[in-house]
């Protein structure tokens, strides 16, 4: 009993605290009775995933190795996007533990979020372990277990349902509210008020994100707006509040609607843009938009196996690489960080977001004018199939 | 700790890099790097762990000395090679991309004269440490020297009881502005003793939990 109350509580907090870092000791763990041939599983340190990874392989009874690399105590995503899970973490974990002293094999499980950072090469001629990706979420491993080690495209995808939008959501309200929480120490009768306000419209646009018009031209937000304008006008009225008083409450409601929406450093699921962009465009659309070099590409199929929104797809035709779904790109660069032979370009051109990535020579490679390409765009929208893990263009 | 978590948050621009580093060693770092680089002597060849902008190993080049940054960081590198070129001193410098648990892989055994590390060893666990100093054991030349400028975690319970009740009212205002925790290294002296080096002298710096450990390889 104690132990589930122990339990739950581990829960909210973490549930709560996700933008802040929670590291826990790099190590390599036994589940359950792994022997020589038993698979490795890879994870960052973070602490939230450790616990949860670990009760998913022990419930389902895998034996197994769980390496726990340094991503400076923050999710893989995030880690690997920002130059903190790189192939050096991984490189040091599999020399500290001495892994081909432990396993006759030389294979790494990893988590496909990490492939952003992750030079899947380095490690190979490093240390002679090969990774491979695993399912994007870690409730699958049971599923890809049973299937022989093998993805299906739906292990392969973020499917940002309910829970996965909703975890991120709360946890940037409170990411805000403690920053307001300072300035508030002068207003203490608004703290309440506050915290309702921040936790619902957080709830509201990630929550019913598939329920809400999309975002062109600002659609989605003067939806919303409207629509939480409506609600605490009923409130308003219900509990008489005087004009003043609701001028404020909807000053507050509209700041924490303008944050929500543009979420400062996109980080939960519906923002992955510029705030500038944001303004001058009104949608969330990455300033990432990549069109692929046929000529360059060699067909490998490196970039497909960790897009994470299905933007890439196979021709059967030519046997390269095409991109059938652009709009759907979220500029994480696992595909660019992944290619071995730079055939990804951008078509928007120019700039990407500031963040300071592991991919030599990005910039660079971003700059190419990619104007020649422009027959490859015939590709966007083009019929697919499911094939095994990835998409195909029959 | 404090110190950590500015680094991290500064280390992803080298140019707000070195700036930060002075503000959250309270102006400290210049001084620390002039005591070590003090003790080097033309022609010594050095191991500097986690170059970063390689202010420190400009300063000991400056003293005559060759170095090896080695930093996981592409970017930090690059700047350490201009902050080198600066200096005209770009022949004295070699700068190898990895991290540094790679370092037995680069180098002879017995190729340096002292192996030094600034602010650059507290993101490792005690596991990945012992593995570190194992190896630069393994290059020091006989006599070598290791010399580690790093927040320490005080010894002796009651300096201890005191840093960790300030460390905790710290952690608040910290865990908002940088959003981590990062912790002071626990336990080097003994992981260094135990890889074969004598702890032979400590600086302590006021006001920080900065250390200075200078230790020298038994031969
Ligand atoms: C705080 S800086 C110290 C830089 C320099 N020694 C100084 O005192 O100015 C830490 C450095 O360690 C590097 N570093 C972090 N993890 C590393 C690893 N695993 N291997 C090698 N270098 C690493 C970082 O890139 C960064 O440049
Ligand atoms: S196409 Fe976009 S979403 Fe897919 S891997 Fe590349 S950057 Fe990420
Ligand atoms: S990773 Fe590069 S070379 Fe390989 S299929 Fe994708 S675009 Fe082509």
């Amino acid at each position: 009993m104690i132990k589930k109350i122990k339990k739950i509580l581990e829960y909210c907090f973490h549930l709560l605290t996700r933008h802040y870092d929670f590291p826990t000791e790099c190590r390599m763990e036994r589940i359950g009775n792994p022997e020589q041939d038993s698979p490795i599983f890879l994870s960052g340190n973070y602490v939230y995933t450790v616990n949860w990874l670990k009760s998913v392989l022990i419930k389902a009874n895998i034996d197994c190795y769980l390496l726990i690399a340094d991503a400076s105590g923050s999710n893989v995503w995030c880690a690997a996007g920002m130059n903190e899970f790189t192939e050096h973490d991984i490189i040091d974990a599999i020399n500290v533990a001495e892994l081909s002293k432990l396993v006759n094999h030389k294979k790494i499980i990893a988590p496909p979020f990490a492939a952003p950072g992750v030079d899947k090469k380095a490690i190979k001629r490093e240390t002679g372990f090969r990774i491979i990706w695993g399912p994007a979420h870690l409730r699958d491993i049971p599923k890809y277990v049973k299937n022989g080690y093998q993805r299906n495209y739906e292990m392969c995808i973020v499917n940002n349902d309910f829970r996965d939008r909703i975890e991120p959501a709360m946890s940037c309200a409170v990411a805000y509210l403690l920053t307001i929480f300072v300035l508030l120490i002068f207003f203490p009768d608004l703290i309440l008020g506050v915290t309702i306000i921040f936790f619902g419209v957080n709830f509201f646009f990630h929550g019913l994100f598939p329920f809400l018009p999309k975002e062109k031209s600002y659609h989605r937000t003067i939806f919303g707006t409207a629509i939480l304008t409506i609600i605490l006008s009923s409130i308003a009225l219900y509990r008489k509040w005087s004009l003043s008083e609701f001028f404020i409450w909807e000053g507050i409601l509209l700041s924490s609607i303008l944050l929500a929406i543009t979420d400062m450093c996109g980080s939960t699921n519906i923002y992955k843009t510029t705030i500038i962009h944001w303004l001058k465009n009104g949608n969330y659309e990455s300033l990432f938009n990549p069109i692929i070099d046929p000529k360059a590409c060699n067909g490998c199929g490196e970039c497909l196996k960790v897009c994470p929104k299905g933007v890439l797809a196979k021709s059967a035709l030519t046997k390269k690489t095409v991109a059938v779904n652009p709009k759907d790109c979220m500029e994480c660069l696992a595909c660019v960080k992944q290619c071995p032979t730079k055939a990804i370009y951008n078509k928007k051109g120019g700039k990407l977001k500031n963040d300071v990535k592991s991919i030599p020579g990005l910039h660079e490679q971003m700059a190419r004018d990619a104007g020649f390409l422009i027959n490859e765009e015939s590709w966007v929208g083009a019929q697919t199939e499911i094939k095994g893990e990835i998409k195909i263009v029959p | 700790m404090l110190l950590y978590a500015w680094m991290l948050f500064v280390e992803t621009a080298p140019e707000r890099y070195d700036l930060g580093m002075k503000i959250m060693t309270l102006g400290r770092i210049d001084r620390i790097k002039k005591i070590i680089a003090d003790r080097i002597k033309p022609g010594d060849k050095i191991l500097d762990i986690g170059c970063g902008t390689g202010t420190l190993a400009v300063r000991c080049m400056k003293k005559g000395a060759y170095v090896t940054g080695i930093d996981s960081s592409e970017f930090m590198l690059e700047q350490a090679m201009k902050n080198a070129k600066a200096s005209g001193l770009e022949e004295k410098l070699t700068v190898i991309k990895d991290s540094a648990t790679q370092i037995d892989k680069h180098f002879e055994n017995e190729t340096f004269n002292y192996v030094i590390a600034t602010c650059s060893l507290g993101e490792f666990p005690k596991s990945y440490l012992e593995y570190i100093f194992k190896r630069v054991n393994k290059l020091l030349k006989k006599n070598g020297k290791i010399i580690i400028a790093d927040e320490m975690q005080p010894e002796g319970k009651w300096r201890r009881l005191f840093y960790n009740i300030i460390m905790g009212i710290l952690w608040i205002p910290q865990f908002l502005i940088v959003r981590r925790v990062a912790y002071p290294i626990k336990g080097l002296p003994e992981i260094i003793e135990n890889s074969g080096a004598t702890i032979t002298e400590r600086i302590k710096l006021s006001l920080t939990k900065i250390q200075i450990l200078f230790a020298e390889k038994v031969n």
